[in-house]
């Protein structure tokens, strides 16, 4: 794999900052583990790093056999519908740009640009600062048609968020347009993170009706939503 | 073992010769040398403690030599010895030495398995010395259940208990002779223990001999018209020769022409004679000492009847002596002591109450009122008996176990081989679901396929042959086998290939193929593979006897690994560092903390005198195993850090890629812990990434040729 890698780079020597530097790779894989068929389970990333650059360049999607492919495809054209909804605007850039879908019937992978954040600090500060963004994009996309006014990421853990600076980036784009339930993201967000139930609560307070009326929704106790938020989740455990 | 003087020592000649004639090299080791050259007639490699009998002065030259020789390892044994037997005394003192004399044999000779005869402190010894390197079979007789014998005597209960059981379990498998297993299969699982019986060279007792039954007699002196019964053994009590001096005696007062042929030793025969003549049958007792085959079979083919009458714990087996006589061709009679009922079929003679010297009188006059043809017919049945008994057919059998045993030794998988074998039991008879809901998180095994994500960083293409080396329980050729051609899985134990195997099957793969054996004698093609992986083992192939510095057997085994490399094919290592900052709190290879940090010399003196061995599980820094892998003849080397280990590469990290390390810290690390906050704030400094990297847990190496 790492040949078709290094063979599609070089046709594309504009995805990098200096096309001449050497390149190595950073490899990263998630537990194939979990029920059903293990091998098709988790993802393969390899992060490539020109010399000389603290943060890689390009980030490679892939899976460890053929078969578990659909995953690949799935998040490049997730990412390419999450990019549709804010093309033209600044909220772009809160995502990875896709690059190359590779795919010779024996091989998969996909090829993005690399979102340079780090892993969002679960301090107040840091929570303050995602959330703000993150209604900011989707109270963007409620102004938009219907097929994205409520698009939700699908898996905003806060795992899957990377921060650099004001900069929020959102990452691993599986579950992109698997929910249309507003609020999920941000239940999933807030949850997830290691709170005391009364520091949660007070978050939950603090964003959720801010976080409807930013999308224009008329919700009387957003914490009726609860169960509905868990149903979800739960649905996504078990396809996890 | 003593000079072949006796039975035991005369059987394990018997087997050697079978085994030299069924291709297999034999090594016997003797205290002493034999006058007589031809006693060591199995043409075996021969190994004497003493050049000829040892008198005590030639004990403690014995004692003093070897001591010098490897005082590490003497204060080892002594010490392990005492460990589980509390008694010190001579024996163990001087048996000390005997094990520092043993290591150097077994240097010698290299043997694959060793049979030890008797489990004495000598057996323990031998074991100590090569615990985990070659596989030991114990033979034992009356020493682990007669309480009279030698170290039982001084032992309480409970310490017996606590003796034994350590003491066994240091066998891979234990022989019990007949009613001797009674011992074993007190402190060891059944399927350790193999109940068996003694040999005896059926086809030279069958041979026909020009000489008439009278000719014979008067080779030996012996009166013709007397009915002579026979006895071969040792002049020791617990032979039982004086039984049938006794029965003879009652018989003479009968009237009946009566006597009796005793083959012994060369020591004892004094106090047989003695009771011969107070029992006043001097006149009918004929002694023989020292018989060579051949004068034992003549004398066999002219007595009239043969007797095993021993009445202790001890010497009730089919012995040697017995089963030759049977095999000669003769009617015999035996107390109903262990084994020995087992002789008779109810055609072939008679067995009487142990120590009912009477019953023995009357059964012999059976003998004798019974006419010749009946005589000849259970002479016969005799022989029919013993020629299930026959070396060539023993020899296999016990051929056969010792191969088992060699197959399934060397265990270094995290599971005990008994867990294992367990585990295996419950694959073929349940299925796959019973074994993970009973072993779960058991074995070093799961169905994660994260152990070969390192192939990430390797141009695998579909078309790669593979060879994995240390195979294991599959958890790199099971998720390679998906990807690439073929996966030849090796490993040295058939217990682990035989699960790899189970999995492989499970799976639906088809392409994977199994091979028991270590790399060294690795049986492939040069130039067959496109990827060779060493996964956990470079560091243990210096614990091996091949090779006398450790460092050459792991260049030899990388030099292997390029010859059978195609051109410009991968070698893939996982390894730990030498100099691994979490090897502080942790056990090294050698089974002692910090071991790898001291220099060579210094771990190799500490554990020798901790563990008894040499240090010989070499690891190395990144420098370390550049330089092997260059001397080896491996130009292009890339390095990276698997984190959290080589055994999970979740993440591979490109080692001279420091930016790589650092983001790797930041971003794909646990953030959690203290360990991990304190790289997290580290990594802030060049300085500091390049320590953490030095201090790193361990290397994925890939090397090309």
């Amino acid at each position: 794999m790492i040949t078709q890698i290094k063979q599609i780079i070089g046709e594309h020597p504009e995805w990098l900052r200096s096309p001449e530097s050497s390149l190595s790779f950073l490899k990263a894989s998630t537990p194939a583990s979990g029920v059903g068929k293990w091998t098709e389970k988790g993802k393969v990333l390899l992060f490539v790093f020109e010399e000389g650059e603290r943060l890689p360049t390009l980030c490679i999607k892939t899976v460890r056999v053929y078969s578990a492919g659909d995953v690949i495809r799935c998040n490049y054209d997730n990412l390419q519908l999450l990019r549709d909804g804010v093309v033209g605007s600044t909220y772009i850039q809160m995502f990875a740009k896709p690059l190359y879908l590779y795919n010779d019937g024996d091989l998969v992978f996909s090829i993005e640009t690399i979102c340079p954040g780090t892993k969002f600090s679960q301090d107040a500060r840091s929570v303050e600062l995602v959330v703000e963004k993150y209604i900011a994009w989707q109270s963007h996309l409620a102004k938009k048609t219907k097929k994205f006014r409520i698009l939700q990421h699908g898996d905003m853990t806060p795992d899957n968020v990377l921060v650099s600076g004001q900069n929020v980036y959102l990452v691993d784009y599986d579950y992109v347009g698997t929910s249309y339930l507003p609020g999920f993201d941000l239940f999933n967000f807030l949850s997830k993170i290691k709170l005391s139930p009364e520091a949660l609560h007070t978050y939950y307070e603090q964003y959720f009706p801010r976080y409807f009326k930013a999308i224009g929704a008329q919700v009387k106790s957003y914490s009726d939503l609860f169960p509905l938020y868990n149903i979800e989740e739960s649905k996504r455990k078990a396809k996890k | 073992m003593p000079p072949p003087y006796a039975g035991v020592q005369n059987v394990s000649l018997l087997y050697g010769r079978t085994w030299k004639k069924l291709g297999h090299e034999v090594g016997i080791t003797f205290v002493y040398k034999p006058e007589n050259a031809d006693d060591l007639g199995a043409n075996a490699e021969y190994f004497f403690e003493y050049k000829s009998r040892p008198d005590k002065f030639k004990k403690l030259l014995f004692l003093v030599k070897y001591f010098f020789k490897n005082p590490f390892l003497y204060f080892h044994l002594l010490r392990s010895y005492l460990k589980v037997c509390p008694r010190l005394n001579l024996e163990v003192i001087l048996y000390s030495a005997y094990g520092v004399y043993m290591k150097g044999v077994i240097a010698t000779f290299k043997p694959d398995v060793i049979l030890a005869q008797a489990a004495l402190i000598k057996t323990f010894m031998i074991c100590e010395v090569v615990k985990n390197k070659i596989p030991v079979v114990f033979n034992t007789y009356a020493e682990v259940h007669d309480l009279k014998m030698g170290i039982n005597k001084n032992l309480t209960e409970a310490q017996r208990a606590k003796y034994w059981k350590y003491f066994l379990n240091m066998s891979s498998l234990v022989i019990g002779m007949d009613n001797c297993s009674v011992g074993p299969l007190m402190y060891l699982p059944p399927e350790r223990v193999k109940v068996f019986y003694d040999t005896c060279d059926y086809t030279f007792y069958r041979k026909e001999l020009s000489e008439t039954k009278e000719e014979l007699r008067n080779s030996f002196a012996l009166p013709q018209d007397q009915f002579l019964v026979a006895m071969t053994g040792a002049f020791h009590y617990r032979k039982g020769h004086d039984q049938l001096i006794k029965a003879i005696a009652i018989l003479k007062k009968q009237n009946l022409n009566v006597g009796a042929v005793i083959i012994g030793g060369n020591i004892g025969l004094e106090k047989w004679q003695d009771l011969a003549k107070t029992e006043d049958v001097l006149d009918r007792v004929y002694f023989f000492q020292n018989f060579s085959e051949n004068e034992k079979l003549r004398m066999y083919r002219c007595v009239d009847a043969y007797a095993n009458l021993s009445n202790s714990p001890r010497s009730c087996g089919l012995d040697l002596a017995l089963l030759e006589a049977m095999s000669s061709g003769v009617p015999i009679i035996v107390y109903d002591n262990g084994a020995l009922p087992s002789a008779v079929n109810g055609k072939n003679g008679f067995v009487v109450p142990t120590s009912d010297v009477g019953a023995v009188a009357s059964a012999i006059r059976k003998l004798y009122e019974k006419s010749p043809e009946e005589r000849t017919e259970m002479s016969m049945e005799s022989s029919k008996i013993a020629s299930k008994t026959d070396i060539n057919l023993t020899a296999k059998i016990k051929l056969d176990w010792f191969n088992e045993v060699i197959a399934s030794f060397r265990y270094w998988g995290k599971a005990s081989k008994e867990e294992l074998e367990k585990a295996l039991a419950v694959i073929e008879r349940e299925g796959w679901d019973a074994f993970l809901a009973r072993y779960e998180n058991e074995f070093d095994f799961t169905f994660e396929e994260n152990r070969a994500d390192w192939r990430f960083i390797i141009p695998i293409t579909k078309n790669f042959k593979v060879l994995d080396a240390g195979a294991g329980l599959g958890r790199i050729s099971i998720p390679l086998a998906r990807v690439v051609q073929s996966v030849v899985a090796l490993d040295q134990s058939s217990l682990r290939i035989k699960f790899l195997k189970l999995r492989a099957e499970k799976e639906g793969l088809k392409n994977i193929e199994v091979c028991v054996g270590d790399i060294f004698d690795a049986p492939f093609e040069k130039e067959s593979f496109d990827l060779i992986v060493m996964n956990g083992l470079l560091e243990w192939v210096g614990a091996t006897d091949h090779f006398r510095d450790p460092r050459e057997a792991q260049l030899e085994s990388l030099r292997i690994c390029k010859t059978l490399l195609k051109k410009d094919g991968f070698l893939y290592i996982g390894i730990e560092n030498r100099f691994a900052l979490s090897n502080l709190s942790a056990i090294d290879h050698s089974g002692l903390r910090f071991t790898s940090f001291l220099p060579r010399i210094l771990t190799n003196i500490y554990t020798r005198l901790r563990k008894g061995k040499r240090y010989d599980t070499y690891t190395y820094t990144k420098n370390g195993y550049q330089k092997l892998l260059q001397e080896s003849g491996f130009s292009k080397i890339d390095f990276y850090l698997p984190y959290p280990g080589y055994n999970l590469p979740r993440v591979m990290i490109p080692y001279e890629n420091l930016d790589a390390l650092a983001y790797a810290v930041r971003s794909l690390m646990s953030s959690l812990g203290t360990k991990r906050k304190v790289a997290r704030f580290l990594a802030q400094w060049p300085g500091m990434l390049r320590l953490y990297r030095y201090l790193f847990f361990s290397f994925g190496i890939v090397a090309r040729k």
